[in-house]
């Protein structure tokens, strides 16, 4: 073993951290390479120095910090501890951090699918003023096959001059302009609305958990283990409860329930992802 | 109840307690006092972890609560029983990484000079009677503010926590090789500061 070599493992070597073979060849060089000594005998000298920083900085919990503990864990919802898993399971979706750091994906997403609600609500109502419109009586409707006959008028037009009297003519009123509106609309009734806002709404959703996606596979490699499972883990929950709802949808498609689901299952989603990819 | 065992693999000597596996277990099932052994046990070295993390007692103290909050809240998410402490310190880092984030630091990060800062040395500690005079705790707890957060991780957990390389990438999720990289320069640069303390180099 070299200088180098011996001064690069004497980390190592000093919190145990080295094979056995490399703790031999080490300790052979050292009882040779009086600078590497020093050089060890620096490193023992500083984690003495930093052992002691330690002990005397080491600052004891105040008593109130359980009492605060425990008072928190009293009112979780999950106060159970492992007694319910399933409910544990999802606890950390409605943890106040979790929630925190759901903001600005859950601020578009909500953003978008109020814009949505907001337009699929002012075609209603221009639904509803064109059903409210005057509509034709029986008689008329009886006749619509031939052109409405403009309502004929008297009106005065001028006075004659040697008279005095004004004239009257006949004129023709002009008929009123038919309403131009769009058939598509039209013929849009609420159950189609509705699937095309639960559409739309999913589309928002799917493109942002496409983008966390993308951001998550890129950070993967920074996740431990066990972080990495439990996320896996919640999302598989969630992607069965996104299948279920949906099924429920195919079922019975004017089900709002069902598609309420749907969208909260997409929204956990969602956030969770947030979460992973913020961590 | 006799909640605790020991093992002695401390770096200094020191030893470290370790929690019996069946007091997981009864925590996991709700049992509050099983609970609280493990808080007993790992409040202190989870506060001085986040306390070196942050520089910030009251901070600290926060973050410390919101740990073990979210750990009993979790405590189904643990695998292996034997890597609790792991397991809690990754929760802090993860806590402080989100205080980090939305800045509560910098906002509350005292300066040295600020008395509050002044005061963080334990009670009872007087210049006479430590180790260390007062100026080079000072030193090294200015020096470790200004490594960046990942050597600053590193060097805790490794040189006051005595946790393995293995058990710190499981905190903190990077690569062995990264952490012998970051402690290196780590220790180089708290060397730097310390040199006028160590006489006789």
């Amino acid at each position: 073993m070299n200088c180098s070599t011996c001064q690069n493992e004497l980390e190592d070597f000093s919190g145990g951290e080295l094979t056995a073979a490399n703790s031999a060849a080490l300790r052979e060089h050292l009882s040779v390479c009086a600078d590497c000594r020093q050089a060890q005998a620096l490193i023992a000298r500083e984690n003495e120095i930093f052992a002691q920083f330690y002990e005397q900085n080491a600052i004891a919990p105040p008593d109130e910090m359980w009492r605060m503990v425990h008072a928190r864990i009293q009112s979780d919802p999950s106060k159970s501890g492992g007694a319910n898993n399933l409910r544990n399971l999802f606890a950390p979706l409605f943890a106040p951090a979790m929630l925190r750091q759901f903001g600005f994906a859950a601020l578009l997403i909500l953003l978008s699918v109020g814009l949505t609600t907001l337009y699929f609500s002012t075609r209603n109502d221009e639904k509803i003023v064109v059903k409210n419109r005057p509509t034709p009586s029986p008689v008329s409707t009886a006749a619509s096959s031939e052109p409405p006959k403009p309502e004929e008028k008297i009106v005065p037009q001028q006075r004659l001059p040697e008279t005095g009297k004004p004239q009257f003519t006949r004129v023709k009123a002009t008929a009123p302009k038919a309403e131009v509106r769009k058939p598509a609309l039209q013929k849009l009734s609420d159950d189609e609305l509705l699937t095309q806002q639960i559409a739309k709404a999913t589309r928002e959703y799917q493109g942002a958990i496409k983008l966390l996606e993308r951001t998550i596979a890129k950070r993967k490699a920074d996740f431990d283990e066990g972080a990495g499972k439990q996320y896996e883990g919640s999302l598989a929950l969630i992607d069965a409860s996104i299948a279920a709802s949906k099924q429920a949808l195919r079922q019975q498609p004017n089900d709002p329930s069902a598609a309420k689901f749907l969208l909260a299952a997409y929204s956990r989603k969602v956030e969770l992802m947030q979460e992973v990819a913020m961590r | 109840m006799n909640v605790l065992t020991l093992a002695n693999t401390g770096v200094h000597d020191r030893v470290r307690l370790e929690i019996a596996p069946n007091i997981i277990t009864q925590a996991r099932h709700g049992n509050e006092d099983a609970f609280h052994a493990i808080y007993q046990r790992y409040a202190r070295p989870v506060l001085s972890f986040l306390y070196h993390h942050v520089n910030d007692r009251s901070l600290a103290e926060e973050l410390t609560q919101e740990t073990f909050v979210r750990a009993y809240r979790n405590l189904n998410f643990l695998q292996d029983e034997a890597r609790l402490s792991t397991w809690l310190f990754g929760i802090a880092r993860n806590v402080a990484r989100e205080a980090t984030r939305k800045n509560i630091r910098d906002e509350r990060n005292l300066g040295l000079d600020e008395p509050e800062s002044l005061n963080l040395t334990a009670p009872g500690i007087t210049p006479d009677g430590a180790m260390l005079d007062r100026e080079m705790n000072q030193t090294i707890r200015q020096a470790l503010s200004e490594l960046d957060e990942d050597k600053r991780l590193v060097f805790s957990l490794k040189i006051f926590h005595e946790k393995s390389y293995e058990e710190i990438s499981a905190i903190t999720g990077h690569s062995i090789g990264k952490l012998k990289t970051d402690l290196h320069r780590a220790r180089a640069e708290m060397r730097k500061r310390l040199e006028p303390y160590i006489g006789g180099r």
